[in-house]
């Protein structure tokens, strides 16, 4: 370990609790780092501690290989960045095979984002997940790498399934309903912020079994190129990320919290402890950092910090206590 | 045991997020920077080809830059007994330039020497060194220039020394006002001497032909090839606009020249891990241009499907 990642290293004081209990699942802390911004763990292994997250969500994993989409993929916004990376994934024959032996050498919970463009596709990878996990004849005490699941209903990037789920409870309902059939794992449902009222949603998909909420993932944008005379990413329109969007996922986490009594976990734009203390008052018990991560890969740690500091100097003693202090508006 | 030796050899590039001071940050050309920073002394040393991202520190309101900036490595001066006269250090400096384009750009010019910048490094991948009996030809344009003047500048040390491979740069520019280190702009401390005394040597070409020679680098090749008495064995590099590459691309699979290019493409983590930067694949894939390389073997991009 280089002197540079040392500095990284910390034990939070012993009189803080900063557990996350989603289901049976218990995360060390609640910061983790957010699916498609820190693939299944192996790049950012030199400049990261891994082992000190709260949760390493993955890349989403779909039934087939993906290619994903045409470049350009990416487009920088004021504070903000466009992608349109299109699920891009080696399958879930690949990720038990490549990915999955990797990513349980490492300490923090970690959950397997899953995407699939039909009721069935996410179904089968949670099948191929659970199976492969029952006979792969670990020794007592070993990890299975897999501690629950964050289905992406919500990608605007892919022209079947993804978001069409995410805007309709019916679908939502069923489709929950069906991976709760297939795992006893926790399931996290990820929103998108891209309906009428996302409430609906959260509802729909506690009523279907949900253990969490995800909230949120990216909102729909586009950047025109004034020279080209075309969107600056291939495909068009594509997700936006970064503290662009933090005020919607902060009302959106405010709204959501107040509509179901499941977990809901924050994320959008967050990149210093106050934003993730934002989510944490609006009613998140849980925070993931996603493109904050691309300018500082150190955000992670920072932001844990940050939050201890904060709760000792506003006396709370536990994570899921902060939830409760926000004075309600009018 | 003998995984773990195998694991440990295959992922033996070991990248850090530093705060690196600035040694040098001034222009060498119109909207072009030499910009120069200290290299620590535990970190292995860049090569020719690769790349460290530097995060711009916000200085316009409203300008709102998010993303790293990355960079190509253009110089690497290694740690000596005596202290830098500009540093006034003896730590090792490395070199890059850059190209005011944007906001991100326009704050990182803003640095003064002495001041620090986050820097990842060093990352990606490298230029092959060309094979017994073959000739580097380096070519680059425009603000692909960085890394070439790295690869010649290593070819012309090593030729020095040991009698290393042979090279001839070929530089391509709008204009000859364009091309860096000349009337107007002194030099900053011998890397930037070492650049001159490459630039001194190259080969010229500028589509308005107030240098060297009158139209596109892929042109002022052809011109040069028949006067060579073994073109084949050349080994073309190359770093410059997608077109550039493009036609350089064709040029080479024409004449069965074995070449590599430094790609470019919008980057976000620049580690490996968001598949943002990619370039289509000749077999129709898509490969990550921060991790799978920058330098790819020519024929394994599809540069004109890039090119959009």
């Amino acid at each position: 370990m280089n002197a540079e990642k040392k500095q990284n290293v910390f034990s939070p004081p012993a009189d803080l609790d900063l557990s996350v209990h989603i289901g049976s699942l218990a995360m060390s802390n609640p910061v983790g780092v957010a699916s498609g911004t820190f693939g299944y763990g192996e790049e950012y292994d030199e400049l990261v501690r891994i082992d000190a997250l709260g949760a390493l969500y993955t890349k989403a994993v779909t039934l087939e290989p993906r290619r994903g989409n045409p470049a350009p993929r990416l487009v920088e916004t004021p504070m903000g960045l466009i992608n349109s990376i299109g699920l891009a994934n080696p399958g879930v024959e690949g990720f038990l095979q490549e990915k999955l032996p990797l990513l349980r050498r490492h300490r923090c919970t970690i959950i397997v984002n899953v995407a699939g463009s039909t009721e069935d596709d996410y179904a089968e990878v949670v099948e191929r997940i659970e199976d492969h996990i029952a006979v792969a004849g670990m020794e007592p005490g070993e990890r299975s790498g897999v501690d629950g699941y964050e289905i992406n209903v919500s990608c605007p990037n892919v022209h079947k399934g993804g978001m069409s789920f995410g805007i309709d409870p019916v679908l939502i309902g069923r489709l929950t309903r069906s991976l709760k059939d297939r795992t006893r794992r926790p399931l996290i449902l990820k929103l998108s912020p891209n309906v009428t009222d996302i409430a609906d949603i959260a509802r729909a998909a506690e009523a279907g079994g949900a253990d969490a909420i995800s909230c949120i993932n990216t909102v729909v944008g586009m950047v025109i190129d004034t020279e080209k005379l075309r969107p600056a990413i291939a495909r068009g329109a594509g997700g936006l990320s970064g503290p662009a969007i933090r005020p919607i996922g902060i009302a959106a986490t405010y709204r959501v919290s107040r509509a179901v009594h499941i977990p809901v976990i924050g994320l959008g734009g967050i990149a210093h402890p106050s934003d993730a203390i934002q989510y944490l008052l609006a009613g998140a018990q849980a925070v993931q950092i996603g493109t904050a991560l691309f300018s500082n890969p150190r955000a992670p740690q920072e932001v844990l910090d940050g939050i201890i500091v904060w709760m000792q100097q506003h006396s709370v003693h536990s994570v899921c206590d902060i939830r409760s202090m926000l004075e309600e508006p009018e | 045991m003998c995984i773990v030796l195998i694991e440990s050899l295959s992922r033996w590039i070991i990248m850090r997020q530093l705060n690196a001071p600035v040694v040098i940050n001034k222009a060498i050309a119109p909207n072009w920077v030499h910009l120069a920073f200290e290299w620590p002394s535990d970190l292995q040393e860049p090569k020719p080809g690769q790349f460290f991202t530097v995060l711009p520190a916000m200085v316009e309101l409203g300008a709102g830059t998010l993303l790293r900036r990355p960079l190509a490595f253009a110089g690497f001066e290694p740690a000596k007994q005596k202290k830098n006269a500009l540093s006034g250090k003896s730590s090792a400096i490395v070199h890059a330039i850059y190209q005011i384009r944007g906001p991100g750009t326009k704050a990182l010019a803003l640095q003064a020497p002495g001041s620090r910048i986050d820097v990842i490094a060093p990352l990606g991948n490298s230029f092959p060194w060309p094979r017994q009996g073959e000739k580097a030809i380096i070519a680059g344009g425009g603000i692909g220039i960085g890394p070439m003047l790295f690869l010649a500048a290593s070819l012309f040390q090593e030729n020095l020394q040991l009698g290393g491979p042979e090279f001839q740069l070929v530089l391509g520019f709008r204009s000859a006002s364009l091309i860096p280190l000349r009337v107007g702009f002194s030099d900053g401390g011998p890397m930037a001497s070492l650049w001159k005394e490459l630039l001194s040597r190259a080969f010229f070409a500028t589509d308005d032909g107030s240098e060297g020679f009158r139209g596109t680098v892929v042109d002022a090749l052809s011109s040069l090839k028949p006067k060579e008495t073994s073109p084949e064995a050349w080994h073309i590099y190359g770093c410059g606009p997608g077109p550039m590459l493009a036609s350089l691309a064709k040029f080479a699979k024409t004449h069965h020249i074995a070449a590599h290019f430094s790609a470019e493409q919008w980057m976000a983590c620049g580690v490996g891990a968001c598949h943002g930067c990619v370039l289509p694949s000749a077999s129709g894939d898509f490969l990550r241009v921060c991790a799978d390389g920058p330098v790819f073997e020519a024929d394994r991009i599809d540069w004109e499907a890039g090119l959009r």
